[in-house]
C-alpha cells in the first residue's frame, strides 16, 4: 500500500505541534526527580485534567468500544459509564485523600505510597514488580494497536512500531511529567475533536449516503434488540467487564500517580469536574457511533459479523482521506498519551524502589524509560501474541491493589505486623489467582471464564479482600 | 485503626449503592426496545457524578 499523503501531512502537523509544546514545557521543569515524575505537585487544573483524561482514555475508546457496542449493543454503555461513575466517586473521596497525603509525603510512585503507609519494606518492591508485570503487556498492546492505524496511512508494521516508540519516548524525556502533561492535554483535545468529527460525519454524511435516516437507523437498532441487554451481556459478563474497570482509578499506577500532581485544592477539584464532563461526552459519542454502526450493519451497509477492532478502520475507509487522516491521528494521540504515562509511572515506581525516592538520578530515570519503551516495542513488533493478550487481564491482575489502597489511605497510624503481612499475602494471592487462570485458559478466555459461577475478577477481588480483612480482624484481636 | 470510621462506612455504603443501581437493568430494564436503558445509565451516571462532585466541593483537607 502506498503512503497516504493526507495522513503524512496531518501526522506531521500533530508531531510538530506536540514537540513544540513539549519543548516549551522545559521552562516549567526544575530538573529534579520529583518534578520529572509528578511535576513537583505544581500543575494547574487544566493540565491536571488534560493529562488524566488523555491517560485514562486510550485507543480502546475509538477502536475497541465502538466495536464492542457494534457487536453487543447498549450494554457496552453500562460498562463504560459504570467505570466513569466509580472513577468520579473514587476521585472525590479516596483520591482527594491521596492528593492531600501526597502533599506531606512527596511521593513519586503509588508503590512508594503503599510501602510508606503500611510501613513495609517488602511491599514496595512487590508492588513495583507487579506494575512491571501487568503494565508491560498493556504498553505493548498500545504500540501494537497503533499498527492498524499507521497501516491506514500506508506505513509498514516496522515503521509504525519505530515511529510510535520514538514519539512516546521523546515526549517523556524532554521534561518528564511536564512534557507528558502538556502533550497529553493537547492530545486530549485532539481525541475529543476527533470523536465529535466522527459522530458528525456519521450523522450528516454516512447515514444519508446509505439512503437511510437517523430515525430509520434507530428503529432498526431497536427492532434488532441492541438497545436492550443482548445475550452477550449476561450478569456474569457484565460483572467480568465492570469489576476491573470500576477500580481502575485506584489500581493503575499511571492514573494513581496523577493524584499527586495538582498544585492546590482548587486545581484538584476543578480537574475532577472537567474530567467528568469530558468523560461523559466522550463516552456518549463513542457509544452512539458504535450503535449507529450496528444499525448500518442491520440495514446491510456494512457486514454484520465484523471483528470488533475492524469496525472503526472500516468506517475510516469510507471517509474523505483528509477527515480519515484526522481521525486516525486522533487515535494515535489516544494511544501515545496513554503509553507515555504508563512508561513514566512504571519507571517512577522502579526508580523509587531502587533508589529510595527523591535521591534518584534523572539520567537513570531516562535510561529506565528507554528500556521500558524498547521492551514494549520488541514485544509488539515480534508479535508475541500471548504477552499482548495478557493486556486484557492488566486491570484484573492489579485488582488486589484496590482493597489495599482503600484500607491504606484511611489508616491513621502505622499498622502492626499482622496487617503488613496480610497485605502482602492478599496481593500475592490475588495476582497469583489471575496469573494462574491466565496460564491455564489463556488471558482472553480467563477474562470471561466462570470459576464456581463467578468471573475471575470477582474471585480475585474477593480473595484479596478476605485475606486483608482477616489480617485486620486478627490484628485487632491481638491488640486486645 | 482507621482515620475516620464514619467516612469509611460512608464510602463502603455508597460504593454498594452505586454498584446496585448499575445492575437494576438486569431486573426491570433488560428487555427494552427504546432508549430507556441508554437514558437510564446516562442519567444515573450524571446523578452519581454530580453528587460525588458536590461531596468533593464540601470536603476540605483532613475530611
Amino acid at each position: 500500500m502506498s503512503v497516504r499523503i493526507e495522513f503524512l501531512l496531518v501526522f506531521s502537523i500533530y508531531i510538530a505541534i506536540g514537540s513544540a509544546l513539549a519543548t516549551m514545557s522545559r521552562r516549567f521543569f526544575r530538573g529534579d526527580i520529583r518534578d520529572y515524575y509528578t511535576g513537583g505537585g505544581r500543575l494547574g487544573a487544566l493540565l491536571a485534567f488534560g493529562t488524566y483524561a488523555a491517560t485514562t482514555y486510550s485507543a480502546f475508546m475509538m477502536v475497541g468500544l465502538v466495536g464492542l457496542t457494534y457487536a453487543t449493543g447498549v450494554g457496552a454503555l453500562g460498562f463504560e459509564l459504570a467505570y466513569l461513575a466509580f472513577t468520579i466517586f473514587f476521585l472525590s473521596t479516596i483520591g482527594y485523600r491521596i492528593w492531600a497525603l501526597s502533599r506531606r509525603h512527596n511521593w513519586i510512585s503509588p508503590s512508594q505510597m503503599l510501602g510508606e503507609i503500611y510501613g513495609s519494606r517488602l511491599l514496595e518492591p512487590i508492588v513495583s514488580s507487579i506494575y512491571l508485570f501487568a503494565m508491560l503487556p498493556y504498553l505493548a498492546a498500545q504500540i501494537q494497536g497503533l499498527k492498524s492505524i499507521f497501516t491506514y496511512g500506508g506505513l509498514s508494521e516496522l515503521e509504525s512500531v519505530v515511529i510510535s516508540s520514538i514519539i512516546v519516548y521523546a515526549w517523556i524525556i524532554i521534561a518528564g511529567l511536564w512534557s507528558v502533561s502538556i502533550t497529553d492535554t493537547y492530545q486530549g483535545f485532539i481525541m475529543l475533536f476527533g470523536g465529535l468529527a466522527y459522530l458528525i460525519w456519521v450523522l450528516l454524511s454516512l447515514i444519508p449516503s446509505t439512503g437511510n435516516s437517523l430515525s430509520n437507523i434507530v428503529s432498526v437498532i431497536s427492532e434488532s434488540g441492541y438497545l436492550g441487554l443482548t445475550k452477550f451481556w449476561s450478569l456474569q459478563v457484565f460483572l467480568a467487564y465492570t469489576i476491573p474497570w470500576i477500580f481502575f482509578a485506584i489500581t493503575n499506577p499511571q492514573v494513581v500517580v496523577r493524584l499527586y500532581i495538582a498544585r492546590d485544592e482548587s486545581s484538584y477539584k476543578k480537574s475532577i469536574t472537567y474530567f467528568f464532563i469530558y468523560g461523559l461526552i466522550y463516552t456518549l459519542i463513542v457509544v452512539v457511533v458504535g450503535l449507529i454502526a450496528r444499525g448500518l450493519a442491520e440495514v446491510g451497509f456494512i457486514p454484520r459479523d465484523l471483528p470488533r477492532d475492524s469496525v472503526t478502520p472500516l468506517l475510516l475507509s469510507y471517509m474523505n482521506p483528509l477527515l480519515g487522516s484526522i481521525m486516525a491521528v486522533s487515535i494515535v494521540a489516544a494511544a501515545v498519551s496513554t503509553a507515555n504515562s504508563i512508561v513514566l509511572a512504571v519507571s517512577g515506581s522502579l526508580l523509587a524502589t531502587i533508589k529510595g525516592g527523591e535521591s534518584g538520578e534523572l539520567l537513570l530515570a531516562r535510561v529506565m524509560d528507554a528500556i521500558i519503551v524498547s521492551l514494549a516495542a520488541i514485544i509488539a513488533s515480534a508479535n508475541i501474541g500471548y504477552i499482548v493478550d495478557l493486556s486484557v487481564l492488566t486491570s484484573v491482575i492489579l485488582l488486589p491493589l484496590a482493597p489495599v489502597t482503600i484500607m491504606g489511605v484511611y489508616l491513621n497510624k502505622k499498622p502492626g505486623p499482622i496487617i503488613r503481612y496480610s497485605t502482602i499475602l492478599s496481593i500475592i494471592t490475588g495476582v497469583g489467582i489471575s496469573t494462574y487462570y491466565a496460564l491455564v485458559y489463556g488471558p482472553r478466555r480467563a477474562f470471561l471464564e466462570q470459576i464456581v459461577g463467578l468471573p475471575l475478577s470477582l474471585i480475585t477481588l474477593l480473595s484479596a479482600s478476605t485475606i486483608l480483612l482477616g489480617g485486620y480482624v486478627f490484628e485487632k484481636l491481638y491488640d486486645r | 485503626m482507621f482515620g475516620d470510621p464514619m467516612k469509611r462506612l460512608q464510602v463502603v455504603i455508597l460504593l454498594a449503592l452505586i454498584a446496585g443501581f448499575y445492575f437494576i437493568p438486569y431486573t426491570i430494564l433488560y428487555n427494552t426496545r427504546g432508549l430507556e436503558l441508554f437514558t437510564y445509565w446516562t442519567l444515573l451516571t450524571l446523578a452519581t457524578g454530580l453528587l460525588s462532585l458536590l461531596d468533593l466541593k464540601n470536603t476540605s483537607r483532613g475530611g
